[in-house]
């Protein structure tokens, strides 16, 4: 268990190495001069001038070649620093330490929301499959899945803050501000995980074994819990890793709608202002917290499914 | 001898896209206590749909018509509540495919002891795994009591044939339905779980209604053999009988189509339940073949010693060679 | 056979209700993008300053924004741009999918493993954060976000290609084919293409609908089309800044975008539903 934990870490370490490569070089052979960039993003446009251009090339040294800025920026990385922010004239790892724990808790929030809905949902809709509470259920995620998030936070507000009045149009303040962000990040993964928990469901429901502890004479509870639930269960595990994903991505916009304080906000805005070592910043941090949520939810299925502790050997 | 378990005029449909398929066709039969009913057949001849008929078994849009009358009372007749706490307790069943039945997160021992668990009777658990490991090693599994605690995935086939055996005797139940034991194992394997029900069955005295298409197996075990065909029972009788002195062409043309008997295919198939011929259901491919066999529908005939007939032909007809002598 | 045949065509009448509606309703959005001009009782690009904020009204029946224009001709209009960027998504990642996927799996070794490193890094963070990315490097507009889109958008295609690949190349008759001439070239284009480009479509009817979202939520961050393009996306975006007094600027083309994002999703639903074969197993009767 050990060394398949250290090899995945090694694999995840390596891809990341990857993606900060490629951002790296999309990003800084882009068309338009970096130094042009930061001026545009830090003074406006009035200040670029050939003394204000030399100025900032100093600054930031941009005068050396491009690879040995890469080596040096790729060195700092390994080390936790990503650069300076152009716009904020901050370290990067500073503004992401101290706008993480936001989006965490934003997207902890959603998707704790999506579990508590849509695993209870798939698993009644299978148990009653094609009646009328089915139905509802897959019409409901086919909504789910269709309607633009963005779309529905923009109605919500409508409703409740600006209509009714009872919930904070914006920003992090108390609990009720977190009420209206959460929801709208949570209504992807809720689709996609009732869906999958509803067909797991059917699956397993339609299998030998069902039918063996029927015949055993268990009481319909025993069989639900102890043999449907436990198979139907781990795969949706995985789709649940996968759509945490979702809920990361998700919050670029849900936080840039709600001016919600997290990386995702601090994302569109890099990308506005042109602001590389923050926009950089901000994918790595992505990609390493995604890439970890995958390790763990894997570590998960490997404690549950002894079928793969078996065929994998390395107990 | 007691009738233990008796259906009469057993007949079942399933609805698909909103018709009717009519199944099973005035299936009856008795199991008497203590006796040995092998029912054999071609697969999708209903035998396994008739067992899961006593066992409540069959899916949502099975139609279910007739009795099946267990120790006097009609079992089609109950819920499925009161029949639950028959189902397993008296009446137990024993799955085909070992390597299905089981549940694969769930530790063996626990799937049988979970027979008893939910019955109340025992409640300390300790004691449960006691009697499960002794079922074990009645049942010749090895590892002691180290093998309470494996996966399914960490068996055999053979090994999970038995821990599914173990699920059925457990509950000691008065009968005792098995399916198809032998489908999924090799020739070795087969006389050996053969062997453990024949030991079994004499030891606790149950009833049993053996489904299989093994008809050596059969000969081994069964007191009695229930032959079917396309729904219907077309032959029952002692199973010297019925093996030694078949009755009907089908039984016939299955004996003859067995390796030690010349190997002798029956042409044709079985037909779809959604086209079936009219009058006789073997009428399309018997080679006793009459004008009366598709007008209409040969009854049940009652020939010597319980042993009766479905079929126009069957005291008119000369066997001819081949059928007599010992199997 | 002839028992299958009416077997299919009882499916298709009685479970497919969401596949017929679907496929009706997806035709009629067609039908709109392609007659927009006839449709739009306005000019949708038509600033009238006096016009602006106008509300719902028989006269505009979804309203007017903030320069004036028409909202309903304005969605009307964008219904070209969805459609003709989700399908240049699909059909540009679909071929870029296959042609990776089908030499990646039929030769394997070091290109399939060139390939799949290139996938791992694609899948390893959230498909929107990499789309900004590029859209962030190359710059706004619809072509880019149709770059952008594709960039992560083949690897879908490529796996379900690659996995047919691998799984056609060991049959016989690959062997046979190589055997009376044909070289790799030939085989992968008239043994495996054939093969793959079913599943191809099935999964790109799918797609559509995710792709409109996708595409919806890139352009509400600003990376797609530019004013005064009525893009709905950006139609929405525009709206969010005057919700308080002016709310149906917001509303209606989020509407658009549900509705067909909703079509597709049922078509693509209808469509895999018809071809599962779980499905088709429950007209059997054994």
């Amino acid at each position: 268990m050990v060394r398949y934990i250290f090899k995945r870490l090694v694999v995840i370490l390596l891809v990341l190495w990857m993606v900060a490569t490629t951002v790296y070089f999309t990003m800084h052979v882009t068309p338009g001069d970096t130094a042009n960039a930061i001026i545009v993003a830090v003074y406006g446009e009035d200040a670029v001038s050939e003394q204000t251009l030399a100025n900032v090339r100093h600054k930031y040294d941009l005068n050396r070649p491009v690879y040995l800025q890469y080596f040096e920026w790729v060195g700092n990385a390994f080390k936790g620093e990503l650069g300076t922010s152009y716009k904020y004239n901050l370290p990067v790892s500073y503004m992401l330490k101290v706008r993480l724990p936001n989006t965490l808790l934003l997207g902890f929030t959603a998707f704790l929301i999506s579990v508590i809905v849509s695993i209870p949902l798939g698993i009644i809709s299978a148990l009653h499959h094609n009646r009328l509470i089915d139905h509802f259920s897959r019409f409901y995620t086919l909504l789910l899945s269709s309607f633009p998030s963005f779309w529905i936070a923009l109605l919500m507000i409508i409703v409740f803050s600006i209509n009714l009045k009872i919930l904070p149009v914006s920003g992090m303040s108390g609990l009720t501000s977190i009420i209206m962000p959460a929801f709208t990040l949570s209504f992807g993964m809720t689709a996609t995980t009732t869906r999958m928990m509803r067909s797991s469901m059917l699956d397993v429901m339609g299998q030998d074994y069902i039918a063996v502890a029927r015949s055993k004479g268990l009481k319909k509870t025993r069989i639900i819990n102890r043999h449907a639930l436990r198979n139907a269960l781990p795969p949706i595990i995985t789709v649940m890793g996968l759509q945490i994903g979702h809920i990361l991505g998700g919050t670029v916009i849900i936080e840039n709608i709600f001016s919600w304080p997290g990386i995702g906000g601090l994302f569109i805005d890099a990308i506005n202002a042109k602001d590389l070592p923050m926009m950089e910043g901000c994918v790595l941090i992505m990609a390493l917290g995604y890439s970890l949520i995958n390790l763990i939810v894997d570590m998960i299925y490997v404690g549950i499914d002894p079928r793969i502790k078996y065929s994998g050997g390395n107990k | 001898m007691g009738v233990l378990l008796q259906i009469i005029d057993l007949n079942l449909d399933f609805m698909v896209d909103k018709k009717r398929v009519h199944i099973l066709n005035n299936v009856s039969l008795e199991i008497y206590e203590n006796e040995v009913l092998a029912v054999i057949g071609e697969t999708g001849c209903g035998k396994s749909l008739t067992g899961n008929a006593i066992l409540h078994l069959l899916p949502d849009n099975a139609l279910v018509s007739g009795s099946i009358i267990y120790k006097g009372q009609d079992i089609t007749k109950m819920n499925d509540e009161e029949f639950r706490l028959l189902r397993g307790k008296e009446i137990a069943a024993i799955p085909q495919s070992p390597s299905t039945s089981l549940n694969p997160l769930m530790r063996v021992g626990n799937q049988v002891a979970e027979c008893v668990v939910d019955k109340a009777d025992e409640k300390n658990e300790k004691g449960i795994e006691i009697i499960v490991n002794q079922i074990f090693t009645k049942l010749r599994l090895p590892r002691g009591g180290a093998f309470y605690h494996n996966y399914p995935c960490e068996l055999s086939g053979g090994m999970c044939q038995r821990v599914l055996i173990s699920m059925g005797i457990i509950t000691n139940p008065n009968l005792l339905i098995v399916d198809e034991p032998t489908k999924a194992l090799d020739w070795a394997l087969r006389k050996e779980v053969v062997e453990i029900l024949d030991e079994l069955r004499k030891e606790s005295k149950c009833s049993m209604m053996f489904i299989t298409h093994d008809i050596a197996a059969a000969k081994c075990i069964a007191d009695r053999i229930a032959v079917m065909y396309c729904g219907e029972v077309v032959e029952i009788g002692g199973t010297e009988e019925v093996l030694n002195n078949p009755q009907h062409p089908y039984t016939k043309g299955l004996i003859a189509s067995m390796p030690s008997r010349g190997f002798k295919v029956m042409k044709g198939f079985m037909p779809s339940f959604q086209e079936l011929p009219t009058g006789c259901r073997f009428s399309d491919r018997c080679e006793q073949f009459n004008e009366i066999c598709t007008k209409s529908e040969p009854t049940m005939t009652k020939l010597t010693d319980g042993q009766a007939v479905k079929c126009f032909n069957c005291n008119s007809f000369d066997w001819g060679e081949g059928t007599k002598g010992c199997y | 056979m002839n028992t299958r045949f009416p077997g299919l065509l009882r499916v298709l009448n009685r479970k497919n209700i969401m596949l017929k509606l679907g496929a009706v309703l997806s035709l009629a959005i067609v039908l709109v993008a392609i007659l927009a001009p006839l449709i739009e009782p306005y000019d949708p690009t038509q600033m009238l300053l006096a016009n602006k904020f106008m509300p719902p009204s028989s006269e505009h029946i979804f309203g007017t924004d903030n320069m004036g224009r028409d909202i309903f001709s304005r969605i009307i209009e964008g219904s070209r741009i969805s459609l003709s960027i989700a399908l240049l998504v699909v059909i540009f990642s679909a071929v870029i999918g296959i042609v990776v996927g089908l030499t990646s799996g039929f030769f394997g070794g070091k290109i399939d493993m060139f390939f799949m490193r290139i996938v791992d890094v694609l899948l390893a963070f959230p498909t929107i954060i990499f789309a900004l990315a590029i859209s962030a490097v190359l710059g706004t507009g619809q072509i880019n976000l149709i770059i952008a889109i594709c960039c992560i958008q083949w690897t879908k295609y490529a796996r379900v290609a690659r996995g047919e690949a691998i799984m056609l190349k060991n049959e016989e008759y690959i062997d046979a084919a190589r055997a009376i001439g044909n070289n790799s070239f030939q085989i992968i284009v008239k043994y495996f293409l054939p093969n793959v480009i079913a599943k191809i479509v099935i999964l790109m009817s799918l797609d559509i609908g995710g792709i409109i979202l996708f595409c919806s939520s890139l352009s509400f961050l600003g990376m797609g089309a530019q004013p005064p393009s009525p893009d709905w996306g950006a139609m929405i975006s525009d709206g969010k800044e005057n919700m308080r007094y002016a709310p149906w600027i917001a509303i209606f083309p989020g509407l658009a975008i549900a509705v067909s994002a909703l079509t597709f999703n049922m078509l693509g639903d209808g469509i895999r539903d018809f071809l599962d074969p779980r499905m088709r197993e429950s007209v059997k009767t054994e």
